[in-house]
């Protein structure tokens, strides 16, 4: 089985990792605010924000090769954006770059928060996280299914690649892919109606009425208070008082 | 004398695209037996699984514990019978093993300090502790199996159904789970291809072919009988060929 690059078994074990994941949703939705409601020309505040998430990533020993992958990821976005404003916007040069500058900053600051969020946090502490802070139950219900699923999925898609393979024979042309494609969809489609049926199935017999309850084991500590006031205060300092 | 805990009376059943799957099974199992429900596939044994738990409702009468089923004792059916899936990955479905295990409890409304000591219990006894935090899809299917039983004996079932409880195990994986099954008192229905799993486990077995009872009887009578198992594309298990190595 070939595991999908974010399902990691562990996580990191830094600062941020023992941070309670609802403290850590709720203090990076405000930091994202923050540097997303930040005038593009306010280069020092952009500096703080930077060298307050450079921080974040040293003392939580998260990798940098998933960052960099993310941020290069977003960059090809950027650039297209890039192009189109060029093109279609009638505007002298530089305002054309400071539009670029505030799309480029303000991406790059929100995937660095997020990649962090993520890395620091195992994601079925994130889904209870998100149930504890009252997000529709539906919603958190389809990320839990999303993720305990999309393995037994991926796997699934590459045992059907792997029979179609065993039976091709030389290269194929761009139009028989797209059909191999469209065939293996549909078999994956039809597969995963079944299984869904199969889970209802076993939700019922669980005694299932509706309502998809879990167990509630986060607690606030005293490490969480101190990290959520610490940030507020930086907020504070870098949007306000500078 | 004991008493019947499934009875089941002319039980049929078709799919909704017309298919008739069951057509009039009657049997009844007594407290404490295990049943073996043996078939080729198609035979409709899981469907009548299903219909033990109330998920499927057939045409005529299925009593379990005295109680007929029917919409309003559906919660109360279901907490009496435990119903472990052939495959594990279809039974747990939170995204940890801890919220599988407490998701039956969580349904019947039990205190959550009393389902967090019957998941240290149940755990305990099916060498399962330290898997709370895990997720199922870091498990071996082995493991999986160990942690679907969980799942359902947390519940404490007068009833256990088992559907291909030995589907896919290794022969390590499926002799630690016999002896799993072989401590438990609970009732069993077990509906399995592993006609040795039978004959080790179960006190009476039910062959159905073509969603009919074919024959029912002591394990070592019908398993032996070759061209009956053989008109139903099953055949002798190789220890009563070998002339019998469990009594």
């Amino acid at each position: 089985m070939t595991t999908l690059f974010f399902f990691p078994k562990s996580q990191t074990r830094g600062y941020l990792s023992e941070v309670d994941p609802r403290v850590k949703i709720l203090v990076f939705i405000a930091l994202i605010l923050g540097m997303v409601l930040t005038s593009p020309l306010e280069f020092l505040k952009f500096g703080l924000f930077f060298a307050l998430l450079f921080f974040l990533i040293i003392q939580s020993r998260v990798s940098w090769k998933p960052i960099i992958f993310r941020i290069l990821l977003v960059s090809v976005m950027i650039v297209f954006i890039g192009v189109i404003v060029l093109i279609f916007q009638r505007r002298p040069v530089s305002q054309n770059l400071m539009v670029m500058w505030n799309i480029s900053v303000k991406t790059i600051c929100v995937v660095v928060s997020l990649s962090l969020l993520t890395q620091t946090t195992e994601f079925y502490r994130l889904i209870k996280a998100l149930e504890s802070l009252r997000v529709p139950r539906l919603f958190v219900s389809l990320l839990g299914f999303t993720y305990r699923y999309l393995q037994l999925l991926y796997d699934e898609i590459i045992r059907v690649k792997r029979a179609i393979d065993s039976r091709s024979f030389g290269k194929k042309r761009k139009m028989e892919n797209v059909k191999l494609l469209e065939k293996t969809l549909v078999h994956v489609f039809l597969r995963t109606f079944d299984r869904s049926e199969r889970i209802y199935a076993a939700m019922l017999s669980r005694g299932y009425d509706g309502t998809l309850s879990t167990m509630d084991f986060l607690s606030l500590k005293k490490k969480d208070f101190v990290f959520a006031g610490v940030i507020a205060v930086f907020l504070l300092v870098v949007l306000v008082l500078i | 004398m004991k008493t019947h805990v499934i009875d089941v009376h002319n039980l049929s059943f078709s799919y909704p695209n017309g298919k008739k799957v069951l057509k009039g099974i009657s049997f009844a199992v007594e407290q404490e037996e295990r049943l073996g429900i043996i078939g080729p596939n198609g035979a409709g044994k899981s469907t009548l699984l299903y219909h033990l738990n109330g998920l499927y409702r057939g045409e005529s009468r299925v009593g379990i514990l005295g109680m007929e089923i029917n919409k309003d004792n559906l919660k109360a059916i279901r907490a009496k019978v435990g119903l472990v899936f052939q495959d594990p990955n279809d039974q747990l479905f939170m995204a940890t093993v801890r919220d599988d295990i407490a998701f039956g409890l969580l349904n019947r409304k039990v205190p959550r300090e009393k389902i967090e000591e019957k998941m240290m219990e149940v755990l305990q006894y099916m060498n399962l502790e330290g898997y709370e935090e895990l997720s199922s899809f870091h498990l071996s299917l082995g493991e999986m199996k160990r942690v679907a039983l969980a799942t359902v004996l947390v519940m404490e079932p007068e009833i256990l159904i088992f559907d291909e409880p030995s589907a896919s195990l290794d022969p390590g994986q499926r002799r630690s789970l016999i002896g799993v099954l072989k401590d438990l008192r609970q009732t069993m229905v077990i509906a399995t291809h592993d006609l040795e799993m039978v004959l080790e486990l179960c006190h009476r077995v039910l062959l159905l072919h073509d969603g009919e009872v074919k024959a029912e009887g002591p394990c070592k009578e019908i398993l032996s009988d070759q061209r009956l198992l053989e008109q139903c594309s099953l055949e002798v298990p190789p220890s009563l060929r070998m002339g019998g190595v469990f009594p």
